[in-house]
């Protein structure tokens, strides 16, 4: 195995922990074949422990990696698979700020998720292949995030696809499992073609796909703007399809048809997070874009909005969940678009530990009660203290109220936009879509929290409910602590480093600091939120009847998913299928038409052409004479004799 | 039709039609020995060719002209033995000499 | 003035026995027709100078030819047949066919001999001298001719002597032609 490094000097130690970095995402990919080859069945109840095995190890090694990570360049490891003409084929690592972070975060979550998953999924038939796929998952995340140039990247973005496919039809029996798995494969299929043509045009025009090359050559200014931007756009697709924004966010809601555990784990804190992670691995294109930027920034400012205001009425409570993530991601793009790539990485990782939190504790309910619809629950915070406890963490953390990590993200994003909009006012616009959705974000949270954990319970089952076993309280516990305190942890001081998170992952000139005055209105704008759940929910003060009687469609718009899903069928079934049928008229009848038509007009002339072979010899010598006399005549008529 | 004096052309004229009503024979007949017959009128016009090219063309002193015309006169003779002895045979075998009739083919 | 009536003459007494050769009904009939025919390109060899040539055609076509076409006519004749059909179904492409290549033949000599007037002078003892040529710089053709007829005197023995197996019958023609 090869090691280039460039500038950063090499020890001997950092030689030998290369070769670790390596086994970050190989052995979730052993723990996948092992479990597989011999734990699906019989052993079953051994599955999970491989797996926490595998990932407690990687999680390790990512944490010794993170002090090591250097701060300018990055430190590679190469292996070369084959070369065509200029462009080489490899399977790289590259350790930089943020892959360390992401590695840790992605390790991090999984640890806990599959512990919790012990308790959640014990009983279940398919307990082994749970596993088997969460571990295959689990590699190729990590293979992922650990990657050095994009044909990598597309790789295991293609396997995360799968494993999402696998994960969300787990229970395949039934039809609406079924269903939404193939919709999230189809729709992020859609996303996933534009990566593609982006890969093969940087195979075309920069014969290259390592990142740290690019990179260099981005800077050097080799591309045109037009280019890159094309480039960047591409790239941004599949950023839109795996990351759920708008109008590829269709599917998330659907996913939620999986175990609650695979919900977290893909659908909340990793695989969606590849999108944004994408975007950041591939920031120096973006930068180079204005254009590009703008577009990032739009698509995700208005998916935050549009999600947030179908989740506030929503009464599923995964779902409500599913539309938060996809208003968070957007979020995360509006601050990669305001160029704050600080900000939004910042927030990716606040969001893995507590939206996956927020998804643990609605699993514990649903596991606890057996439903999902809130309006079936009511006063479960006498009965699992533990779970309310920190779901309440989570939904602080979301809703962005100080000192809790969201506050501190949310924040850092919100200032992105405000800055960047003196040089582009659109910003401003922007920035309002977000200071909105934040008001959203906790009311509808808030609405959540309330009606599940407040009041008094409204059903028999919501009434006999119990704590859930500690395998799955604990690690409810841990990422509660996570969401409390790692904004104001990481932000002052990244551990391993002693770096302000600012100054540990940046692009570009370093960030400038907090502005005031926007720390207090986004307090107050989340605290209106919560206060207006609260008389809402709690209270009654305020009627929600009322308010739909007086705005109806709001009510439609909402309930139907702002007719999103509708003009996707229609444009699937109608224009799509409608394509099709012309298509395959085409192909019955141009090609195929073509073809049997030769083997027509070669039957039609052997059967004319037979009926030469009369075996009458005057009629031979006649066809001598014809002959004669047409070549005199021809002769006649071309030389003339 | 006849100009001045009788010329070459006018011996080509008569051969050439002897050759066309031979044609048709041999094409369009249906007895074997009719069949023959116009075969014989072909032969007949070819020689009549030659001939009239040896008088009026070329050395009347070289005898190519007569020469091959009793050429075509004997090999015509011969040609009718052999071919009449095969008419017999035909004949002897399937009872007929008409020649859509002698035809052992399918289709 | 003369020339010119005994040439349309022997072309009478040549073309249209002909014609009677090919559309006669009856095969036999047919047969005799070809004896005008032979004589009268007999006549056209005397006029042209080649009296060996006239001779020898009278002889073998007339007397040996046309005699053996007719022994054969009668040896093959179908007992109480009418024999209604005498022609086959190309008879029209015949026609056309046999019209196209006379009439080439014709155009092509008027285009090219047309204005050809005086035979080259005769010499004198056609016939002696056409005995010379014959065994002098003609030997070789002579000789092979014989051996010619050698050959197919055997071969005509041959078939004709026949193998014994008694006549087929053919199923019926699905040739089609003139009823």
């Amino acid at each position: 195995m090869e090691n280039f490094t460039g500038e950063t000097p090499v020890s001997l130690v950092s030689k030998g922990c290369d070769v670790m970095l390596w086994l970050i995402p190989i052995l979730p990919a052993i723990a996948f074949l092992v479990i597989s080859a011999f734990f699906v069945n019989r052993l079953r109840r051994i599955a999970p422990y491989i797996l926490i095995l595998a990932l407690a190890v990687s999680l390790l090694i990512s944490l010794s990696a993170l002090p090591r990570a250097p701060l300018s360049g990055a430190e590679e490891a190469r292996l070369g698979w084959f070369q065509a003409d200029d462009l080489k084929f490899e399977a790289g690592s590259l350790l930089d700020p943020l892959s360390a972070v992401m590695l840790i975060v992605v390790c991090g979550v999984s640890l806990l998720i599959q512990i919790y998953s012990v308790g959640y999924m014990a009983g279940d038939d398919g307990y082994g292949r749970y596993f088997a796929y969460m571990s295959l998952f689990s590699a190729a995340m990590l293979g992922l995030v650990i990657s050095n140039n994009i044909l990598q990247t597309y790789l295991c973005w293609e396997l995360v696809g799968l494993c999402s496919y696998l994960l969300i039809g787990f229970w395949y029996r039934r039809p609406s499992a079924a269903a939404a798995a193939k919709k999230a494969f189809v729709v992020t299929r859609f996303g996933d073609t534009g990566f593609l043509i982006a890969v093969f045009a940087l195979s075309l025009y920069a014969k290259e796909f390592n990142f740290v090359a690019l990179q260099q050559r981005v800077g050097a200014g080799e591309f045109s703007t037009g280019f890159l931007t094309v480039l960047s756009l591409l790239i941004f697709c599949g950023a839109v399809g795996k990351s759920a924004q708008f109008p590829l966010h269709i599917w998330l809601p659907d996913a939620m048809e999986g175990p609650t555990p695979v919900s977290a784990l893909i659908h909340a804190a990793t695989m969606v997070a590849a999108g944004v992670y994408l975007v950041a691995r591939t920031f120096f294109f973006f930068a180079a874009s204005p254009i590009a930027l703008i577009v990032v920034a739009c698509i995700g400012a208005f998916t935050a909005l549009f999600a947030a205001s179908i989740a506030a009425a929503t009464n599923d409570i995964k779902r409500v969940l599913a539309y938060s993530t996809i208003s968070q991601l957007g979020y995360m793009m509006l601050g990669l678009g305001a160029a704050g790539y600080t900000a939004a990485v910042f927030h990716l990782t606040t969001h893995a530990f507590f939206k996956a939190l927020l998804f643990l504790t609605a699993g514990s309910i649903i596991h606890a009660i057996g439903t999902q619809d809130m309006w079936e629950l009511g006063g479960l915070g006498k009965k699992m203290p533990v779970t309310a406890m920190t779901c309440l963490a989570g939904a602080l953390a979301l809703a962005g109220i100080f000192p809790f990590s969201g506050f501190w993200s949310k924040d850092e994003i919100l200032a992105s936009a405000w800055l960047r909009a003196s040089a582009n006012p659109l910003f401003y616009l922007l920035f309002a879509a977000g200071l909105l959705s934040a008001f959203l974000t906790a009311f509808y949270i808030f609405r959540m929290w309330i009606l599940c954990f407040a009041g008094s319970p409204r059903t028999q089952a919501a009434a006999h409910a119990h704590e859930s076993p500690r395998v799955m309280t604990y690690p409810l516990v841990v990422l509660a602590l996570l969401a409390l305190i790692s904004g104001f942890w990481m932000k002052q001081s990244v551990p391993g480093k002693g770096l302000p998170f600012a100054e540990f992952i940046y692009f570009g000139p370093a960030h400038e600091g907090e502005i005031a005055w926007l720390m207090l209105l986004s307090t107050v704008v989340a605290a209106a939120g919560i206060l207006l759940a609260y008389l809402a929910y709690y209270r009654g003060s305020i009627s929600v009847i009322s308010f739909h009687r007086a705005f109806p469609w709001v009510r439609k718009g909402m309930k139907n998913k702002w007719w999103v899903d509708a003009a996707w069928e229609f444009f699937a079934t109608r224009i799509v299928i409608a394509g099709s049928a012309a298509a395959a008229w085409f192909d019955r009848h141009v090609p195929d038409g073509m073809v049997n038509g030769v083997a027509w007009l070669c039957g039609q002339a052997g059967l004319r052409l037979r009926r030469v072979q009369t075996g009458q010899v005057q009629f031979y010598a006649l066809v001598v004479f014809a002959a004669i006399v047409v070549f005199v005549m021809l002769l006649r008529l071309t030389a003339g004799y | 039709m006849i100009h001045s004096s009788v010329g070459l052309y006018h011996y080509l004229l008569v051969s050439g039609l002897l050759f066309g009503l031979g044609v048709f024979g041999v094409l369009s007949r249906r007895n074997a020995i009719a069949v023959l017959m116009g075969v014989e009128l072909m032969l007949n016009a070819a020689g009549l060719n030659f001939v009239a090219f040896w008088r009026f063309k070329g050395d009347a002193l070289d005898f190519a002209g007569p020469v091959f015309a009793l050429m075509i006169i004997t090999v015509a003779a011969a040609e009718a033995a052999v071919g009449l002895a095969i008419i017999l045979s035909v004949y002897r075998r399937f009872d007929t000499v008409d020649v859509d009739d002698i035809n052992l083919m399918d289709g | 003035m003369g020339e010119q009536i005994t040439f349309i003459l022997l072309a009478l007494i040549t073309l249209l026995p002909a014609a009677m050769v090919v559309t006669s009904r009856n095969i036999f009939h047919a047969g005799l027709w070809l004896l005008p025919t032979f004589v009268g390109i007999a006549g056209f060899f005397l006029t042209l100078g080649a009296e060996f040539l006239a001779a020898i055609q009278i002889l073998i076509y007339v007397g040996g030819i046309m005699v053996l076409l007719l022994f054969a006519i009668l040896l093959t004749r179908r007992i109480g047949d009418p024999e209604a059909r005498m022609h086959n179904r190309l008879e029209g492409w015949a026609f056309i066919f046999a019209v196209a290549i006379a009439v080439i033949l014709i155009l092509s000599a008027r285009q090219q001999f047309g204005d050809t007037a005086a035979p080259s002078p005769l010499p004198e003892g056609t016939t002696a001298k056409m005995g010379e040529a014959l065994l002098g710089p003609y030997l070789l053709p002579f000789e092979i001719a014989s051996v010619l007829l050698l050959a197919a005197i055997v071969g005509a023995i041959v078939m004709a002597r026949g193998e014994g197996t008694p006549p087929k019958r053919l199923p019926p023609s699905r040739g089609g032609g003139k009823r």
